[in-house]
């Protein structure tokens, strides 16, 4: 193929969700923009695929929970077809005999549940989400608005003093308080207040999923307030859009293609291009091809664009050992079921059933999960997360007919014997697992499809199976995760806009707003 | 009678036994049985050892960078008369001494050095800065250019893993040679004559910064005028098995007016410079605690080190704005004539305003100087200083507070 148009305003890396909101951003401001993406296939995790003829899931990613609607609305992303399928999914943590547990517990009906297990946890759940909400709440002004550059930025550092105006104000008592949660594990905190495992088992779970943690790892705490934070930054809600997850990547081009840009697949980058000043000039391709911008956004994690793609030629001795230190390690699966009906589950009202189910019956089986992960072997007891993409999109399977969405965490990315030979037993486990729950599981099962974390690497691109690209420990978040600051992208014209840069991982998309809006301001003030 | 040395050691063997013995199962933590603990300091002699003991009348050794080096061989007075009045011979072999080979040694170094590397032809030196992402100095030293694609870099500190990481990518090999070359340093105002003598007229009439291949006594020496020490400078380098040949028959050969000079007249000298030493008046970025006793080149007046024009280097941005406002000035103070004193506090107006990081007496100038570093605010609203200064007495010693004045540099001699 000749390329006859190689010459753009911006060049955005990775078609990832990310990726995306950048060139939507980008384009929206009338620029010229190139999206290239290695695979064949856009919206990197984000998208829905076949389980088996007409039963549709989410392959990757299933939920949003920390998509903010401001960029929804910003993009209009109605006008190009996204719809939400529902907005307002509860947690439902499942037990064995039927004695659910719904939260958020925000209604009586929802705490009288609580109750009717512990009337001490019913006393200390809103005592525990108020604490974490105020938390939470300190982290907001930077996720939402992105860091401050130290002696740059005095809006920037307005926010800043927001967070800080935050701390100030909270009582001595609750400040240490706060010093003490930051380092704790989620499991130290729990056990303080609560005695219900099934219900510490819940909140755990939003601490752990999709990190190599467990509950009782150190930094597992700020885990559970940075998600928080991030939730409610993106406007408190969880769902999941018509059509699954790839229904997001879908809009997102669908803006991209009406403008004057262009989205091109099968175009893996080998290379940036740097000009003899030390600033950016364009990309090249692996197959030699070359095109050339003056601004680049790297979707894909700071390492790989980093030590890889620039070249450790182009770093500072600091930057190139920072880089070579930075943690992702991923360790979740993915597990797509097609069920010839709705699996019955005792207990659950219809709301429930629409619900995002948890199976972690306590904080010891999740434990018990990390640190076989961790050696290296499958958890005797797997703990997930479920639900139903065809509950509320009826189009995702046949009439009457349903898909399951499993996400296993602790997975471990190398498996003793190798994943070749313990796919079916792993498969085998979970749905048995399920099935302790669901009883009818096995009878409904009609097809399925596993994604062991290598092959979510290989799907998705995904270095390790890991989605955050970078742990998102309190050592990798906030002003320890690179931004989009002068110093982060070594050099000039070069952004971070993926998962690995404030403000993490998740699909946000505030990664790459905040890359694109940085990329916009930075034109105006220099031109 | 117990020999008390026997005891001590018998004691140092006990004390080892019960700390392995509290601290068995961790490896490596007191090393192998056979080698030397790990983490501990060794303070290396350098080639020129027993041949600078020999000369060393004080044995007054100082431990630098690693080394230990004779500080004064007859007398402070002696060692520095020998570089102001005739010819002083250094050994510099304690220096920290780095190869950049390869085909992209240039280009490494022109990312690494605030200088422009490319300009310097074969057999040239000059003096090069290398500053980390925020423009603080990570480290100085003599670059000096052998051959096309091989560099020799000498400094103070060890660099090496702040090298090694920056050649990453490019097709260059750094290699620590620190103590496989000697140094010796012929300085003075007689340095000329001596080396035309020695190595003939066209090594003494090498311009400052240049340099070129000679031979004593059939041992090979890389003469190089690099103005390190003092204007009229020469560096003799050699293997470090060739360094004793030179450093004896240099002084048989000129013993009347030359004479070994040690560590303290050394720095005496580059005070009078007003020269800030690495690791003495400032520190590393990579290994300072405090950002505080990190600089610029521009805070150490050592701005036309730093070339702009020459394209990216590590930390020109930072440097680009530190050019503009820098925060804190190096500068040299001169005292009114008194006795030699220990200078600490400096005052404008009767308040701190910065602190002197290295002091001596001036036998040329019967004065105490020193380098101190200044807020630059204060640099710019006040015009009278005073330092707080430290005299010995027989017995004890006694303060004064005596009026500075800041003195361009170099404070003795002409132009630097």
């Amino acid at each position: 193929m000749i390329e006859r148009d190689l010459s753009y305003d911006a060049i955005v890396i990775g078609a990832g969700h990310n990726g995306l909101v950048a060139a939507a951003y980008l384009v929206q401001a009338g620029k010229r923009v190139l999206v290239l993406e290695a695979s064949g296939e856009i919206g990197g995790a984000a998208v829905t695929a076949e389980i088996s003829p007409d039963y549709m899931s989410s392959a990757g990613a299933h939920l949003l929970y920390t998509w903010p609607k401001r960029i929804e609305k910003e993009l209009k992303l109605a006008k190009h077809g996204f719809e939400m399928a529902v907005r307002d999914m509860v947690t439902v943590a499942l037990d064995k005999d039927g004695n659910h547990i719904v939260l958020p517990a925000g209604g009586k009906a929802d705490l009288a549940r609580i109750r009717t297990r512990s009337q001490r946890d019913a006393e200390a759940y809103p005592y525990f989400m108020k604490r974490m909400q105020a938390y939470a709440r300190l982290l907001e002004p930077l996720i939402e608005k992105g860091l401050p550059e130290p002696g740059t930025d005095s809006k920037a550092l307005a926010r800043m003093r927001a967070a800080l105006c935050r701390f100030e104000r909270m009582k001595e008592e609750d400040r240490q308080e706060l010093g003490r949660f930051l380092v704790s594990s989620i499991a130290q905190v729990l056990d303080r207040l609560f005695e219900d495992p099934l219900l510490k088992g819940a909140i755990a779970m939003d601490a752990v999923l999709g990190s190599h943690m467990g509950p009782k790892s150190p930094g597992s705490a700020y885990r559970y307030i940075y998600r928080l934070a991030q939730q409610n930054v993106a406007g408190g809600q969880m769902g999941y859009p018509a059509g699954g997850l790839g229904g997001l990547p879908q809009a997102l081009s669908r803006l991209i293609g009406e403008a004057d840009a262009r989205i091109r697949t099968h175009s893996s980058v080998k290379r940036l291009l740097v000009s003899g000043a030390g600033e950016i000039n364009g990309v090249a391709l692996e197959d030699g091809t070359e095109f050339l911008a003056p601004v680049v956004l790297s979707s894909l994690d700071p390492r790989t664009t980093c030590l890889d793609l620039l070249g450790t030629r182009h770093l500072a001795p600091q930057a190139t050992r920072r880089l070579k230190g930075w943690q992702k390690r991923g360790s979740i699966a993915k597990i797509n079921l097609a069920l010839e009906g709705l699996p019955i589950i005792d207990g659950l009202t219809e709301r429930e059933y629409g619900g995002r189910w948890l199976i972690a019956p306590d904080m010891q089986v999740m434990e018990r999960a990390f640190v076989s992960a961790k050696r290296g072997k499958l958890a005797v007891e797997p703990v997930m997360e479920l639900l139903l993409p065809s509950y509320h999109d009826p189009h995702l399977a046949p009439p009457g007919h349903h898909t399951m969405s499993i996400l296993v965490p602790h997975t471990p990315f190398e498996v003793e014997g190798g994943w070749a030979k313990r796919h079916e037993e792993f498969t085998k486990r979970i749905v048995d697992t399920v099935a302790d729950y669901a009883p009818d599981l096995k009878i409904k099962l009609i097809a399925g499809e596993i994604l062991a974390p290598p092959e979510l690497e290989q799907r998705f691109g995904a270095e390790s199976g890991a989605w955050d690209q970078g742990d998102m420990s309190l050592d990798q978040t906030m002003f320890f995760r690179p931004g989009m600051g002068v110093h982060d992208a070594p050099v000039k014209g070069l952004y971070l806009c993926g998962a690995g840069v404030h403000p993490g991982g998740g699909i946000t998309g505030e990664s790459g707003r905040l890359a694109a809006m940085e990329v916009l301001a930075r034109e105006r003030t220099h031109g | 009678m117990v020999d008390p040395f026997a005891r001590k050691e018998e004691k140092e063997n006990k004390v080892q036994a019960v700390l392995e013995k509290a601290v068995p199962a961790v490896p490596g933590l007191f090393g192998s049985p056979d080698g030397p603990p790990p983490y501990t300091a060794q303070v290396l002699p350098t080639c020129l050892h027993s041949f600078a003991a020999a000369a060393c009348r004080t044995n007054a050794w100082r431990a630098w960078n690693g080394f230990t080096t004779p500080d004064i061989y007859v007398s402070l007075a002696a060692d520095y008369e020998a570089l102001r009045m005739g010819a002083g011979l250094v050994d510099l072999s304690w220096q920290t001494v780095y190869r950049f080979s390869g085909s992209e040694a240039e280009a490494c170094l022109q990312r690494l050095m605030t200088c422009d590397v490319k300009a310097l032809a074969d057999h040239e030196t000059i003096r090069a800065f290398w500053c980390g992402e925020d423009g603080r100095i990570v480290g100085e030293g003599m670059l000096m250019r052998l051959a096309r694609g091989e560099y020799r870099l000498s400094t103070a500190g060890d660099h090496a893993d702040w090298f090694m990481s920056a050649a990453d990518g490019f097709n260059a090999l750094v290699e620590d040679v620190t103590g496989t070359l000697g140094c010796v340093a012929l300085a003075g105002p007689e340095a000329g004559a001596l080396v035309r003598a020695s190595f003939g007229p066209d090594a003494a009439a090498l311009e400052e910064g240049a340099a070129l291949w000679s031979a004593l006594h059939e041992a090979p020496v890389y003469v190089a005028r690099t103005g390190a020490l003092q204007e009229e400078s020469f560096e003799l380098w050699t293997d470090a098995e060739d360094a004793p040949v030179i450093w004896t028959a240099l002084l048989r050969a000129h013993g009347t007016s030359l004479h070994a000079a040690g560590f303290a007249a050394c720095d005496l000298v580059r005070l009078e410079r007003g020269r800030a030493r690495w690791g003495m008046d400032y520190m590393g970025a990579e290994c300072a605690l405090e950002r505080s006793s990190t600089r610029t080149p521009f805070e150490l007046a050592a701005g036309m080190s730093v070339d702009f024009e020459k394209g990216p280097f590590i930390g020109r941005e930072a440097l680009l704005a530190a050019r503009e406002k820098p925060e804190l000035a190096a500068v040299a103070l001169e005292a009114e004539q008194s006795g030699p004193a220990r200078l600490t506090d400096v005052y404008a107006g009767g308040k701190r305003a910065g602190g002197v990081t290295s002091c001596g007496w001036s036998p040329v100038l019967c004065t105490n100087i020193a380098l101190a570093v200044l807020e630059a605010e204060a640099l710019s609203a006040s015009g009278s200083f005073e330092v707080d200064a430290e005299f010995e007495a027989e017995i004890g010693s006694f303060r004064r507070r005596l009026p500075v004045h800041i003195a361009a540099r170099p404070l003795v001699g002409g132009t630097d």
